[in-house]
């Protein structure tokens, strides 16, 4: 378009040259004043229409959907900026090349583009996988326009968009309703079994009181008080994760309470030559939480870690403020702490890291399962989430998102 | 004058138990029990007493709603709320509505007990 304008502009500039030559020779001098009218409004047409263009092209170049458009063989003809960056290639590196090298599933998309063309279906908030030149899966959401251009030929415009966040938010939406079920559960059947031994530990010590403490019928029945007693605490940890108490969150900071639950742990770590280091960005340190269902969190991810490096082994904490990053998805406005714990033990097979967070899943002979329910639990409570990555025989790393709040905003 | 306690769930061993557990203490307490709201309310109809120990979960009126009619009819008598529920949302209720103690199953008779002592002399 620009190319044909910028012809059309030398024309014209010709033809004002030679009309400017004749009116030497005094024959158009009358005329001269018409033609220099016409020149003058054909350039500001000029600017007019590139200026339209240039407006444009800075939209589909800069527009936050990644756009790609293609021949009528499904060859790439066009990429926007954001498609170029997502896809981490230079233009000149796919241009050309038939769209569907770009996913993940090429045949799918082969069949995709088929449709467009064959039956002139139009796709819209599919999902797929982009396959990214450093050879990372990234799930997109795209719409496609089949597309007649001024040559007659036709074409494809594909618009797509990251979806991991949203891939993230949807897993862990899923997690939490999960939960929910197995929680109501459990918490309903605690509340059954508590009942009954409410009435044996009363009875039993009601009767304890009538033998002499030196009688072997005392201690058989305190025995009884004290099983009953261990199976209540277990049932009372079903209920931290079915019912947590309602969080009573107030700024606290960050590092006090790390290093309180670093000190709780150092005897254990010591002892299981476990190091640690922490690091607190700027920021990141004033945090709204409840502050015991918070110290729960981090105490659970550290006995995580320390269980996960049998042999010793080297735990970081690192927080940072991430101001376009979402805790959750039904925050109002952008703005997370992120905390950090990784630890450089056996990490998790991709296979099994989404069943780490199912209640009851343990892979400890002597673990109930339900720490990270647990946590995820209580920072679903906190307006905070969970995500871990984790690379076999490298490590895991377990990041909280905590919405961030300005404490003088907030007060004022 | 004795001392008049009324222990209302619909857990018979818990009733009971309790029961007995201030019988053998001995104290000059006259000790009733309840298997419902309902019940405890017919009883305290009837005379008056000093201290309603109640469940929450019961069938019929809970012990949450046992504690607010008591409160209403009856302010001199005072209520101990026990439950199976481990939750302290109840808590906060139950202290909101006046009860004066508040205590999870399964709880330490002695220490129960040691409160209704305080109480009731």
């Amino acid at each position: 378009m620009s190319k044909y304008l910028e012809e059309q502009k030398e024309n014209i500039q010709r033809v004002n040259q030679l009309v400017t030559d004749l009116s030497k020779a005094g024959e158009v001098r009358e005329q001269l004043a018409h033609y220099k009218e016409k020149y003058n409004r054909l350039i500001k047409k000029y600017e007019e229409l590139d200026s339209v263009f240039q407006f444009h092209k800075r939209i589909v170049q800069n527009i936050s959907s990644g756009i790609i458009t293609t021949d009528q063989k499904g060859d790439i003809t066009f990429l926007n900026k954001s498609a170029l960056e997502l896809l981490g290639y230079e233009s000149r590196e796919v241009l050309g090349k038939p769209i569907h090298t770009l996913f993940a599933e090429p045949q799918k998309v082969k069949e995709i583009f088929q449709q467009i063309f064959e039956q002139h279906k139009m796709f819209e908030s599919q999902e797929i996988n982009l396959k990214s030149s450093g050879d990372e899966i990234v799930p997109i959401g795209f719409s496609t326009t089949l597309f007649e251009f001024a040559n007659g030929q036709q074409g494809v415009v594909f618009i797509f968009r990251d979806i991991r966040e949203q891939i993230n938010f949807r897993r862990q939406m899923s997690r939490m309703d999960r939960l929910a079920t197995l929680g109501e559960l459990a918490a309903g059947l605690a509340h059954e079994i508590r009942n009954p031994l409410g009435g044996i530990k009363t009875s039993s010590e009601v009767l304890l009181e009538t033998f002499s403490p030196g009688d072997f019928r005392a201690q058989l029945v305190s025995r009884v008080v004290k099983e009953i007693d261990r199976s209540n605490a277990l049932l009372q940890r079903f209920f931290n994760f079915a019912k947590p108490s309602r969080p009573k969150p107030a700024f606290h900071s960050l590092p006090n309470i790390v290093d309180g639950v670093f000190l709780l742990l150092r005897s254990r770590m010591l002892k299981r030559k476990v190091s640690y280091k922490t690091e607190f960005g700027s920021d990141s340190t004033n945090i709204y939480i409840d502050e015991s269902q918070f110290e729960q969190v981090i105490l659970n991810l550290l006995l995580n870690a320390m269980d996960a490096m049998p042999e010793g082994g080297h735990i970081e904490l690192v927080s940072s403020y991430e101001p376009h990053t979402l805790a959750t998805a039904g925050q109002k406005e952008p703005g997370a702490i992120l905390i950090r714990v990784k630890d450089d033990g056996a990490g998790i097979p991709p296979e099994k890291i989404e069943n780490i967070f199912l209640p009851f899943y343990t892979t400890k002979s002597d673990g109930v399962g339900l720490g990270l329910s647990i946590c995820i639990r209580l920072l679903d409570e906190n307006a905070g989430r969970l995500e871990v990555e984790s690379e076999l025989g490298r490590g895991t790393v377990f990041t909280i998102y905590l919405p961030y709040i300005n404490q003088t905003q907030q007060e004022s | 004058m004795a001392r008049r306690l009324l222990i209302v769930d619909d857990e018979e061993t818990l009733t009971f138990s309790l029961y007995q557990s201030f019988i053998i203490s001995k104290k000059d307490y006259e000790v009733a029990t309840a298997a419902s709201g309902e019940e405890a309310l017919s009883r305290m109809a009837e005379k008056p007493y000093d201290l309603i120990i109640t469940d929450i979960f019961m069938p019929g009126i809970s012990g949450l709603d046992l504690l607010k009619v008591v409160k209403e009819k009856y302010p001199s008598t005072e209520v101990m709320v026990m439950t199976a529920y481990g939750s302290n949302d109840k808590k906060d209720e139950a202290e909101e509505l006046g009860a004066c103690y508040y205590v999870e199953k399964p709880f330490e008779m002695k220490v129960l007990r040691q409160k209704v002592f305080d109480l009731l002399g």
